[in-house]
């Protein structure tokens, strides 16, 4: 449904266009688009918004409420805060927990993501290539989807989806308020009892993930016109990738280094969580108090590709680029023939990240697999008790949409003094912008608005998985697209919503 | 009813809201209010989540009242108002990251999964919350007590609806 409101006229002809994808306007990811005199896109920006008020919210809390807090202010994501949250408790009072209860939290860890991956590819970016780019617009929903994927199917996806988490939740405590995370440890242990039953869904997420590469490769990969679309100039940035990545530069979702690699592939930093600080900086725009993280060795040069702009991206396709490989057999194998497929690494062709969201289940679920056959698993010791006093704490996991850091510091009573969140959109939203604006550029000339705007915006910023890392979702519940013409002075000239 | 009764309960009252954002957790405060009257007889939960959690936790019900916030921005905060499910279903999202209702019971739907056959639906319009805040505004507050008294006319017939 769309409708065309008209708000407000004036003679200005240099204008702003908002695009507010949300219910909720503050807090909430946000498109703005400023238009020339000419009425030709000069520059749009994809808007992160910023958790307003978190520090102070923070300030003289006990840092163990962390994990706790940052879980319920991201309604998306949960499991990546409580888990970054719950390392960052691990930095801050010295401990390394037992391996028992690291298998425990990388257990839960790749449950979370299989289970939001697969959330993302057959529910949220389904509309894009499931039913197609050009399906009439009554299509492009959710409905869409299990229509032309077939009922079975969607009945498989909710299915395992309900398993994982009943996983996640019987380990974890409830998916969305988990409480597994301690300093130093994990709450629970795993009985031996509890391993068959984990065995068997092990083995059931693996044969749904290799199901979803099969679905993947007969709707998107057999479909020329698709795989062109991956591939074109429109949609692809020449940029940094950032990941996690393990001993053997292979994508780790729960831990390891950070590696940041180059247009071309090329290995540029390296560095433990403890030392974001020096690699990653923040440039806030003039017109806006947004911030873009960008690499400080490289400098912010504006919204432009290459080696020279400290631009870089995150998500799943910047931990295929950015690592040497999968940390598993099947996961390899689909990650050679992406790269194969895609002209080699590094692939910047941001709507292979469906594609290398598909390659990241095989190895979440062959990792679930690898733990639940781990006598390891059921260890008793869960926990390494802190002795020390706590200091400067930082934790970072991949969350699905891309690097999550969390920074605390304490008093030594381990009271919060100082607390920083970097969320993986925000990590990406450079990058998001150069995609907006491409598509915008495309569609707006001579200050005429195409309404099919709207669809491929979406489509430029959806393959990134975009979390606006707020947990407001109230009635009616769902995310009107709004686009704002504006003009210099931010009057409203006109609205179009749906 | 000639089925031999379920020791689950069969309707439920599901608050949605974060109560670290101000009015936004006006549902949860309210659920928790409720809860001691109610507990015996209807399974009280809340999220912070919407979207398509939303399956999980109205799945196997028979009736639901879902309480929430409302940001409209067509009533002033406070104002009480039940929706219905037609409110919702003429529009699916377009955008099924930020999956509403109607995409939800679609979805449902569609597969087969068993959804409450009413489900009722009151919300209370709130200031747009601005930045991390415990606690509710003045509107809100003062709205509360008849929020809580609405729904718990609409929890009563359920309970025993031969009093109705």
């Amino acid at each position: 449904m769309e409708s065309v409101t008209q708000e407000a006229h004036t003679g200005t002809v240099a204008r702003r266009v908002t695009i507010d994808p949300i219910t909720r306007l503050e807090g909430h990811g946000k498109i703005d688009i400023f238009l020339d005199a000419g009425g030709e896109v000069e520059r749009a920006y994809y808007q992160i918004p910023e958790l307003r008020g978190f520090e102070v919210f923070c300030l003289g809390r006990p840092a163990e409420e962390m994990p706790q807090i940052t879980s319920r202010i991201c309604g998306v994501c949960p499991t990546a805060h409580h888990m970054a949250a719950t390392k960052a408790l691990d930095d801050l009072y010295h401990v390394d927990p037992p391996p028992t209860a690291k298998k425990i939290r990388e257990l839960i860890y790749n449950a979370f993501m299989l289970e939001d991956h697969a959330l993302h590819v057959y529910i949220l970016g389904g509309p894009d290539f499931i039913v197609g780019p050009d399906a009439p617009k009554a299509l492009r929903n959710v409905v869409g989807v299990i229509d032309k994927v077939g009922i079975d199917t969607g009945k498989k996806v909710i299915a395992m989806r309900k398993r994982l988490r009943e996983l996640i939740a019987h380990l974890g405590g409830k998916v969305i308020h988990p409480v597994f995370g301690l300093p130093g440890g994990v709450a629970k242990g795993v009985t031996q009892d509890e391993i068959p039953a984990l065995r068997q869904l092990a083995d059931d997420a693996l044969e749904f993930a290799r199901f979803t590469l099969g679905v993947f490769k007969t709707i998107v990969l057999a479909n020329e016109k698709y795989v062109s679309l991956i591939t074109s100039e429109d949609f692809t940035h020449r940029t940094y990738s950032m990941g996690l990545v393990d001993a053997k530069n292979r994508v780790n979702f729960y831990d390891g280094m950070v590696r940041v690699t180059d247009p071309s592939g090329k290995e540029f930093a390296k560095f433990a969580p403890a030392k974001y600080l020096d690699v990653i900086a923040e440039h806030v725009e003039p017109w806006s108090y947004v911030k873009f993280c960008y690499l400080k060795q490289v400098g912010w040069k504006g919204f432009v590709d290459g080696a020279e702009s400290g631009i870089y991206s995150v998500a799943p396709l910047a931990r295929l680029n950015t690592s040497d490989g999968m940390a598993t057999p099947e996961a390899q194998k689909a990650y050679e023939e992406l790269v194969a497929t895609l002209g080699g690494k590094p692939v910047h062709h941001t709507l292979a990240n469906h594609w290398a969201r598909v390659v990241e289940m095989i190895q979440a679920a062959e990792k679930l697999r690898e733990i639940a056959n781990d006598p390891l698993l059921t260890g008793k010791e869960i926990r390494t008790l802190p002795t020390e006093k706590p200091t400067v704490g930082v934790g970072i996991v991949e969350a699905p949409r891309g690097t999550l850091i969390h920074h605390y510091e304490t008093d030594e009573r381990g009271l919060i003094t100082k607390a920083n969140l970097i969320v993986a959109t925000q990590n990406n939203a450079g990058r998001i912008s150069m995609s907006v604006d491409k598509a915008a550029k495309g569609l707006i000339h001579g200050g005429v608005v195409n309404d099919g705007l709207l669809n491929k915006i979406e489509m430029a910023f959806r393959a990134y998985d975009p979390c606006n890392a707020c947990a407001t979702h109230s009635l009616p519940g769902q995310m009107p697209l709004t686009l704002r013409l504006r003009n210099v002075s931010g009057e409203v000239l006109r609205v179009i919503r749906r | 009813m000639t089925d031999i009764p379920s020791r689950k309960p069969q309707a439920l009252l599901l608050a949605l809201g974060n109560p670290l954002m101000g009015d936004d957790g006006v549902a949860p405060l309210a659920a928790r209010a409720l809860r001691r009257r109610y507990r015996e007889d209807i399974d009280i939960d809340e999220s912070p989540v919407a979207g398509f959690a939303l399956l999980d936790l109205l799945s196997g019900y028979n009736r639901a009242l879902i309480i929430d916030a409302s940001a409209t921005g067509n009533a002033p905060p406070g104002t009480i108002r039940e929706f219905t499910r037609e409110d919702f279903t003429a529009d699916v999202s377009a955008s099924p990251h930020y999956a509403g209702l109607p995409d939800v019971l679609a979805l449902g739907g569609r597969l087969g999964v068993p959804l409450p056959g009413e489900i009722r639906i009151l919300g209370m319009e709130i200031e747009p919350p601005e930045a991390l805040r415990e606690g509710l505004g003045p509107a809100a507050a003062g709205s509360l007590p008849e929020f809580l008294r609405r729904a718990g006319e609409i929890l009563d017939t359920w309970i025993d609806p031969s009093s109705k």
